[in-house]
């Protein structure tokens, strides 16, 4: 009978060790930083931000546009995920300019959009003609976190869609299913739960989305001043403020989390 | 009819086939793994666009590489059966078999009217409801079939539809299928490398090997006059079809062709028995042994198979032996020459 | 001998507000020259964000304020001692260059597009106090201010953002300091008025934790000596109220 050596049973467990720690280093890391930031509330910070209506104001518009924002990202993001897993000659430059805005700066990205759909822009005249002004505006701040999360979605989608099985495409093809109807009967509803995840990711993004928002759609209270960029501003004179709002931004967030997380089954994030 | 004369390069060989299936008729598509077989199902169903060739079904064509035509998978009346089944995870036993034609635009409830009816014919009824994933693969297998019958179509297409149905239990799923094939005129191929399936399933085989046909013919016919060591070993199954009535004693009397052989069990009706060629002794007397059947015939033949001989025997019925080639040369084995081919009930199987 | 030059060299960190980024280190260099053995390291931001970081402990010699309510914070916290005022600013509207934008008083129109820096900042919180001073002027009447602020789309973060937005021809128009107006051609300046009573003051002090306090205090009375305010002048930057 051959057993395995004690010398390996050792190195094992140095690795399992070492794993351990170099994980519980990391999560400490972030935790600490949470930790540290929930320490310094107060029972009148917290309560005096919550009846502010400079912060109730940030918080509906950011809850509002990072839905609706969400919303546009799965409409077009999920066709353009289909066709993404399927070849194409151009699908590699397709794919690289629509995974571009995560390698942008989100303020690079911001003076992009600004550049592009400004009232001085490329489309600004065509924008102005339709009577589409969108800097400055709540629309803005939309496009903004569109841009910005919808690659998030979209690199999570693509990827579901092509870890489908070819041989049930195959099969669906022989019972005389035409490509949509077997995208949307045998492709999407497996694909849920992963694209539950890549959507709340996305999301997550919108709702934290700062440089690009204020680039592009500025700032001002109850139009553009969304929940980050409210956490800023009230930084830079009152701390207790900032950090109770950084605290409902930061439960609202989780809370998110957990309940998508829950809903979408121990799947996760499904990633 | 189903008809195919295709070429086409299939990675590290060509493949050329071509084939005719009657209507009601089931063709066995066999050969070793890699020969192409699979390929070619996945061909006439659409799934593979040959380099050159013709495919038609009746008076529709639906591959003409000349013409340049080709009809997707959805445009062809063709039901396929695959080897990994390929049900739909996520719906129910009743979901994927309604699938096809809820897919055409028939009506949510004649789909599942119709689903029910053919997972009943093949004993899978009781699991309508339930999730495919939680289903043996024997059952996932008929359910296959059940699914790929649905649409009623024209050219049904099996890839190994039996393999993982417990060998007892294949003959009532073999039935309905057979039954299902002669009653729609459905045209079918079937791949398999089992040759008893083959010989039960189908009237017709096609031998594939390296993308060739090295012969086609009725399962005597390749027996008989094997044109390749393959073609002999896979047709060297010595399948005989009778009617059995059991015998005191604990055994059965099987006549075929008047010929009566003695098998365990207690068998009635009309059954199919196979015995190895590897069971069955040669002598040139009668021996005087326990092994209840005897067979006397002229040597047909003698195939060389390794370091054994396969010797066909012109007997009633005709039979396969394979003897070491020390024993074949030790009795003088020849096409011509008288030889006793003697075996047990008991290394006799039935189905 | 490299040693004893490495030895010998202090560097003193500068917390300067940003509207100072052309003026200091041109202060710092004559000041090296007249000082070999000092390095100076400039830090430009917004006067709040520096005082914030200084509150949290951020390692500084030389604190220099854009206005004195961010000073007056820093010296509440303990951060800085002894700031005296060594400079003083002026606001200007400016405008793209094809604008039709004229005068202050066209900033009253309906639909025009006008960004100032945030409140928190001292440009933007010398702005809305302009503004409302304007008020008193009969050229310019009571309702001036509301009607002014009606058309603010953008509180931008610093001054920089607020001349891109109205060089990039997003904005009408915009109130940056003068100093930072001076020479930039891609947009149009027009002054505003200059109102007593509180006036734009740059504060300069010593930061309390500072390694080097002797090279520090040298380095402010630098800044207020009359070669120091010849160069800032020299930058479009007055002398400091009295």
């Amino acid at each position: 009978m051959i057993k395995r050596s004690p010398a390996s049973a050792a190195r094992d467990a140095t690795l399992t060790a070492t794993a351990l720690v170099l994980a519980a280093l990391f999560v400490l890391f972030g935790a600490i930083a949470l930790v540290a930031l929930i320490l310094r509330i107060t029972p009148s910070g917290m309560s005096e931000a919550l009846r502010d209506p400079v912060v109730a104001q940030a918080l509906w518009l950011s809850v509002r546009t990072s839905l609706l924002s969400s919303l546009i990202i799965v409409v077009f993001g999920t066709p353009l995920a289909a066709l993404l897993s399927t070849p194409f000659r151009g699908r590699a430059a397709l794919e690289t300019l629509v995974m571009l805005p995560v390698v942008l700066p989100p303020v690079v990205g911001g003076l992009a959009l600004l550049l592009a759909f400004g009232r001085a822009g490329l489309l600004g005249r065509e924008l102005n003609f339709f009577g589409l002004h969108l800097p400055f505006t709540t629309a803005a701040v939309v496009i903004a976190q569109t841009f910005v999360a919808a690659p998030l979605y979209i690199a999570v989608a693509k990827g579901v869609f092509t870890r489908v099985d070819p041989e049930l495409l195959d099969a669906a093809s022989t019972l005389h299913a035409s490509r949509a109807y077997t995208f949307i009967r045998v492709v999407l509803p497996p694909a849920m739960p992963a694209l539950a995840g890549g959507l709340t990711l996305a999301w997550a993004r919108a709702l934290g989305e700062f440089g690009a928002t204020i680039t592009f759609a500025g700032n001002l209270p109850g139009v553009t001043q969304t929940m980050p960029i409210a956490v800023y501003m009230a930084a830079q004179t009152d701390l207790q403020a900032a950090i109770a709002i950084a605290v409902i931004l930061m439960v609202l967030s989780y809370g998110a989390l957990l309940a998508v997380r829950h809903a979408a089954g121990d799947s996760g994030l499904g990633l | 009819m189903l008809q195919i004369n295709v070429q086409t390069a299939l990675g590290r060989f060509a493949l050329a086939c071509d084939l005719r299936v009657q209507p009601g008729q089931a063709l066995a598509l066999v050969g070793a793994s890699g020969a192409g077989k699979t390929s070619t199902l996945r061909a006439i169903a659409g799934l593979l666009r040959p380099q050159c060739g013709r495919i038609s079904q009746d008076d529709e064509c639906w591959f003409d590489s000349e013409r340049h035509i080709f009809v997707p998978p959805q445009g062809r009346s063709c039901g396929f059966v695959f080897a990994e089944y390929a049900l739909f995870g996520h719906l129910s036993a009743l979901e994927n078999v309604a699938f096809g034609l809820r897919a055409c635009g028939s009506a949510n409830s004649f789909a599942r009217e119709r689903a029910r009816e053919l997972l009943e014919r093949f004993g899978v009824l009781s699991l309508a409801d339930r999730k495919v994933a939680s289903l043996s693969s024997g059952e996932m297998q008929r359910v296959a079939i059940a699914r790929a019958l649905a649409t009623s179509p024209a050219v049904l297409l099996l890839d190994e539809p039996l393999s993982a149905i417990d060998v007892e239990r294949r003959a009532p799923v073999r039935e309905a299928l057979l039954g299902h094939i002669a009653q729609s005129g459905a045209a079918a191929v079937v791949v398999t490398h089992d040759p008893v399936e083959a010989m039960l399933f189908a009237d017709q085989l096609i031998v594939l090997e390296r993308g060739t046909v090295v012969q086609r013919g009725s399962a005597s016919q390749l027996r008989e006059r094997p044109r390749s060591s393959y073609v002999a070993a896979f047709s060297g199954v010595n399948l005989f079809t009778g009617t059995a009535h059991p015998e005191a004693g604990g055994v059965s009397v099987v006549l075929i062709n008047g010929t009566p052989l003695t098998v365990l069990g207690s068998w009635t009706g009309h059954v199919a028995v196979v015995i190895d060629p590897d069971s069955v002794v040669l002598s040139k007397t009668r021996p005087d042994s326990s092994a209840r059947n005897c067979l006397i015939g002229p040597v047909m033949h003698a195939f060389p198979d390794g370091g054994a001989v396969r010797v066909s025997i012109a007997s009633s019925p005709p039979i396969v032996a394979r003897v070491t080639s020390q024993s074949a040369a030790d009795l003088d084995i020849k096409p011509g020459a008288d030889v006793v081919a003697t075996f047990k009930a008991s290394e006799m199987r039935v189905h | 001998m490299l040693s004893l030059l490495l030895i010998a060299q202090t560097v003193l960190t500068v917390f300067a507000a940003a509207s100072l980024h052309n003026a200091f280190p041109a202060l710092g260099k004559q000041f090296e020259a007249a000082h070999p053995g000092v390095t100076l390291r400039f830090s430009f931001n917004g006067s709040q964000i520096l005082e914030a970081q200084l509150e949290s402990g951020a390692q500084a010699d030389v604190f220099a304020s854009a206005d004195e309510r961010w000073m007056d914070k820093a010296v509440s916290a303990g951060a800085v001692a002894n700031p005296v005022a060594f400079a003083s600013n002026q606001l200007v509207l400016v405008v793209a260059q094809q604008s039709n934008i004229a005068s202050p008083l066209d900033l009253t129109k309906p639909g025009t597009k006008l960004v100032l820096c945030a409140q928190a900042v001292p440009c933007g919180a010398y702005a809305r106090r302009l503004l409302a001073g304007m008020d008193a002027d009969p050229a310019y009447g009571p309702k001036y201010s509301d009607a002014v602020l009606q058309n603010i789309v953008s509180n931008e973060l610093d001054v920089e953002s607020v001349l891109s937005k109205v060089t990039l021809g997003e904005a009408d128009a915009g109130i940056v300091y003068r100093t930072d107006a001076l020479g930039k051609t891609s947009v149009r300046t027009i002054a505003l008025p200059v109102l007593p009573g509180t006036p734009i003051a740059y504060y300069v002090g010593t930061v309390h934790s500072s390694a080097a306090p002797s090279d520090a205090t040298a380095f402010v009375n630098f800044v207020h000596s009359s070669d120091g305010q010849k160069i800032l002048a020299g930058f479009g930057f007055t002398a400091a109220p009295q």
